[in-house]
């Protein structure tokens, strides 16, 4: 205990203790940095030596922080002092909901159709945060001065369930609300939590809880074995669709309650509406839990088949697989449990036998689901029931040989001696694989994917077979596989086969065909000069050296000309020669005087008179093809003269030429362009 | 076989969704794998990292080199995957609809397989020439295969980031496995959009025909990416098939 004015860590000043629990004790604090009211939860004196508890409680605590909505208590700080494990959280000034249901009983519908969407909502909030409550009952659900409903002590049950010591405690305290399967021993669910919330619905309606029994066992067992009575036996004008909520979130079947908490708050809502008022009445399947087969009695056999209690685990422990894979810590919790379940379990089954010896011949049809049909037959037989027709059918869930289902089903009565039909699987449902070689790899991809095969693609190359089209497949056509099982690995064509194309740099012409042929290639070839590569061998290829193309297709590949001679331009040049007439007379005595040394004679004037009338006109031209040294052409002319002259020059170079009138240059360029 | 790989936040991006590793397991068969996280308030990132540790996780502690049953190991890993993200994303507020696009090569011996889920790409460069050798699973792609958009179009398509495919998300796993052969001189690139969307196919081919260690290459890509505006995380992983081992 903790004394009045003590502030836990110099901060939650005690005010009066408000609660005492299994496993800890509450105070009112006041918060002296937030001055706010809070209420302090410290771990038992007996409890803080165990270090897993302390552990445990810490790490549910922080879980706990996790959720925030306005029907959960908050937690506003976790934390220790002097070894002591301490969480504080949001003061709720008023009640508990049990009190709350004792003092205000009769609770109108409506009233018990708002508080329950209250706590529903909380649930479903801590639900997605995969939190479970495990431990929901009217004394967890605290109702304030205003009428908000509030939960407390999310996850703290999981923690305490872990410590031997306290199990018991929190067992009795718990029991009227806890659902069959954690009773059992089986890890608690989300189901479980509905289980609960509808046992809490029921006591909202009537004001007490469905099953009272002397002991923790006697209660636990009617809440393996008894239907949860009618709340409309008690109070006829509770409309049907109400009392279904209650008797759908309690059914014995965890399969058979709401999937989830926003199922039953959508039920829970139109519960009281007009329009449901003439709703049948929820009935669900009888005796399907495991160890609750009914027993032929004085049946020895009987006895040693109901010790495979373990038998129904499978079934929970999907459940918890879907519902709770993270929560590990809970392995321990289950085994521990499990003992506790193991003795409820044969306190069933000697009720069972009692109950049995009171039916007289009239006997449950067994759950023979997923068994061989041999022990099916046998489990029928030993139950005086006959096993009638067998049919066969695929089944996804159930193996070859197991039983789907039989007819009649599970939990119904029937004289002993009447024969059950039973459903045998004949295995998963198969696909047979078609031929699909030469189809596209796309469309039958597709399908195969569809069909929930797994489509591995591999590429080939193939002369035959266009790319993209199927070569061949892994698994034969006409085989039947499980498509979920099966992975294909499809061959798919790439095409041709592809070469890398060598280098041919200074190959040959015919070294280049040789090469294509050689490979599967065509070639075009063309030509061009080049200045480095010798005339008749390889320039330059397209594709290029290590291109990878496929066969048959055709490359380019260029071919040395040689050297490329420089370009040259041709063009003519006009020239105009003047004649001129004084110089043709001049021109003779100029001549003669000139030539008079070498021909002073008169032939040589008579040649002057004869010529006197023309000028004697030579031409010298160079260009590419003519050379300034040598005549390029002589003529006579007797008046002005136009000539043209063609040249042909390198494009850098310019051409030549001089005219010579009777031996006198008169027109020359040395650089003659265009 | 030679690696590197680099992974950047890029220009615009707070926080980086791309998660990359490099694996090898027991029988020295290797695993690269590139996720780009996607959604969620803060999932992107988790879901990324979740996939590529804990796949190449699992993937050390296997001894297969068989790669046919290598494949069969993968789908199963990647099934399996997918559950494990959906779960965390159903389970937080935070993580809701998370997801991861996945690129994963797997190499054993002369042979890889190529998995894909999303629109982060595996290119393979070989003798000059640079080819995806993944087909990206996004709406703008889907379009383009039915003839609805060209793929000019396609490249400044305002949609071009809504994916069709992904690990977690939904509960359908479908990953494109295909099986190739290494060639000695192979280069594979394993990258996300965040480089695909800001550097060209040629300047890829450029960079990785430059003369430089695999590093250097990785850190030109996204040096380009970024000097491109870097607007989203950008991750590249390279293998060069130095043709000793894989060379037959």
């Amino acid at each position: 205990m903790m004394e009045t004015g003590y502030a836990v860590n110099g901060r939650y000043q005690i005010i009066r203790p408000i609660g005492e629990g299994g496993m800890a004790n509450v105070y009112l604090a006041q918060d002296l940095i937030l001055d706010r009211q809070v209420a302090v939860k410290v771990l038992r004196l007996d409890l803080r030596n165990d270090p897993n508890t302390v552990r445990r409680f810490k790490r549910e605590a922080l879980a706990t922080t996790e959720l925030n909505h306005p029907n959960i208590v908050s937690i506003y700080d976790v934390g220790e002092e002097n070894s002591m494990q301490y969480i504080v959280m949001e003061y709720v000034k008023g009640t508990d909901l049990k009190k709350y249901i004792v003092e205000h009983f009769p609770i109108p519908y409506q009233r018990v159709v708002d508080i329950m969407t209250e706590i529903l909502s909380a649930v479903e909030n801590a639900h997605a945060h995969d939190i479970i409550h495990r431990d929901l009952k009217p004394q967890n659900i605290l109702v304030d001065e205003a009428g908000n409903v509030k939960i407390s002590d999310f996850g703290i049950a999981i923690a305490l369930s872990e410590t031997a010591m306290t199990q018991t405690n929190t067992l009795l305290g718990s029991l009227h609300y806890l659902s069959p399967e954690q009773a059992r021993g089986s890890m608690a669910t989300k189901r479980s939590d509905i289980y609960s919330l509808g046992i809490i619905l029921y006591e909202m309606l009537t004001g007490m809880v469905p099953f009272e029994g002397e002991s923790a066992v006697s209660i636990a067992i009617k809440h393996f074995q008894d239907a949860v009575p009618p709340v409309r036996d008690y109070d006829p004008r509770i409309p049907q669709a109400l009392e279904n909520v209650v008797l759908k979130a309690t059914a014995k079947d965890p399969d058979e309650r709401y999937s989830d908490v926003g199922q039953m708050t959508t039920d829970l809502s139109t519960s009281l509406s007009a329009s449901r008022a003439h709703e049948p009445k929820f009935v669900p399947s009888q005796g399907d839990m495991g160890e609750t087969k009914v027993i032929p009695a004085l049946d020895p056999e009987g006895i040693t088949r109901q010790n495979d209690a373990p038998e129904a685990k499978p079934k929970d422990e999907t459940e918890v697989k879907d519902d709770q894979k993270k929560k590990q810590p809970h392995k321990k919790s289950k085994r521990k449990w499990w003992f506790v379940g193991l003795g409820v379990v044969l306190l069933v089954m000697l009720g069972v036998f009692a109950a049995y010896a009171m039916q007289g011949s009239e006997v449950t049809v067994p759950d023979v689901t997923d068994m061989t049909q041999e022990n099916a037959t046998a489990a029928l037989t030993a139950d005086k029931l006959k096993v009638g027709k067998i049919q066969k059918t695929t089944s996804n869930k159930y193996s070859k040989g197991h039983v789907i289902l039989s007819t009649p089903g599970k939990g119904m009565h029937v004289k002993s001696g009447s024969t059950v039909d039973l459903t045998i699987s004949t295995g998963r449902k198969k696909y047979e694989i078609e031929d699909y070689t030469d189809k596209p790899f796309t469309d039958v991809s597709t399908l195969l994917k569809q069909k929930g095969l797994t489509v591995v693609r591999k590429y080939q190359s193939s002369r035959s077979v266009a790319s993209g089209l199927i070569l061949d497949q892994s698994i034969a056509a006409g085989e039947k596989v499980v498509p979920s099982k099966t992975t294909i690995t499809l061959t798919v064509s790439s095409g041709k086969p592809s070469i890398t194309l060598r280098n041919l740099s200074n190959y040959t012409k015919q070294a280049v065909q040789d090469y294509v042929d050689d490979v599967g290639l065509t070639v075009t070839f063309s030509e061009d000069y080049s200045n480095t590569i010798d005339e008749g061998l390889v320039i330059s290829q397209s594709p290029g050296s290590g291109a990878s193309i496929q066969e048959g297709a055709n490359i380019n590949v260029v071919l040395s000309k040689g050297k490329k001679a420089p370009a040259t331009k041709s063009f003519t040049k006009s020239i105009t020669i003047p004649f001129d007439n004084s110089l043709a007379t001049s021109q003779s005595s100029t001549s003669s005087s000139s030539e008079s040394g070498d021909s002073s004679s008169t032939s040589s004037s008579s040649s002057s008179t004869s010529t006197a009338t023309t000028n004697k006109i030579t031409i010298y031209l160079e260009d590419s093809t003519h050379s300034i040294m040598s005549v390029y052409k002589e003529m006579t002319i007797t008046a002005d003269t136009t000539v043209e002259l063609p040249f042909t020059i390198k494009a850098d170079q310019a051409g030549r030429f001089r005219i010579l009138r009777n031996g006198q240059e008169i027109l020359s360029d040395d650089h003659v362009t265009n | 076989m030679k690696v590197a790989f680099q992974t950047d936040v890029g220009q615009q991006r707070q926080n980086n969704q791309d998660y990359v590793g490099f694996y090898t397991n027991k029988s020295g068969a290797q695993f690269a794998i590139v996720a780009d996280g996607m959604g969620g308030h803060l999932g992107g990132d988790v879901a990324s990292e979740m996939a590529v540790s804990h796949i190449g996780y699992e993937f050390e502690r296997t001894d297969d080199t068989d790669i046919e049953s290598m494949v069969k190991w993968l789908i199963f890993e990647l099934q399996k995957e997918n559950k494990h993200i959906l779960a965390k994303a159903n389970q937080y507020d935070d993580l809701f609809g998370m997801g991861t696009t996945l690129v994963a090569v797997l190499i054993s011996g002369a042979n890889y397989l190529v998995a894909n889920i999303g629109d982060s790409r595996v290119y393979r460069f070989r003798n000059n020439e640079l080819r995806q050798l993944t087909e990206d699973h996004s709406l703008v792609n889907e379009l383009v295969k039915q003839g609805e958009l060209t793929e000019e179009a396609a490249k400044h398509h305002p949609q071009k980031n809504i994916i069709t495919r992904t690990l977690g998300v939904s509960q359908d796993v479908d990953a494109d496995v295909t099986i190739y052969e290494f060639e000695p001189d192979d280069y594979l690139l394993l990258c996300t959009d965040g480089l695909t969307n800001m550097v060209d196919d040629e300047q890829i081919k450029t960079t990785l025909m430059t003369p430089t260690s695999l590093e250097e290459k990785c850190a030109a890509l996204i040096q380009q990416a970024n000097d491109a505006g870097g607007l989203d995380n950008i991750t590249a992983l390279i293998l060069h098939q130095t043709g000793e081992e894989g060379a037959r």
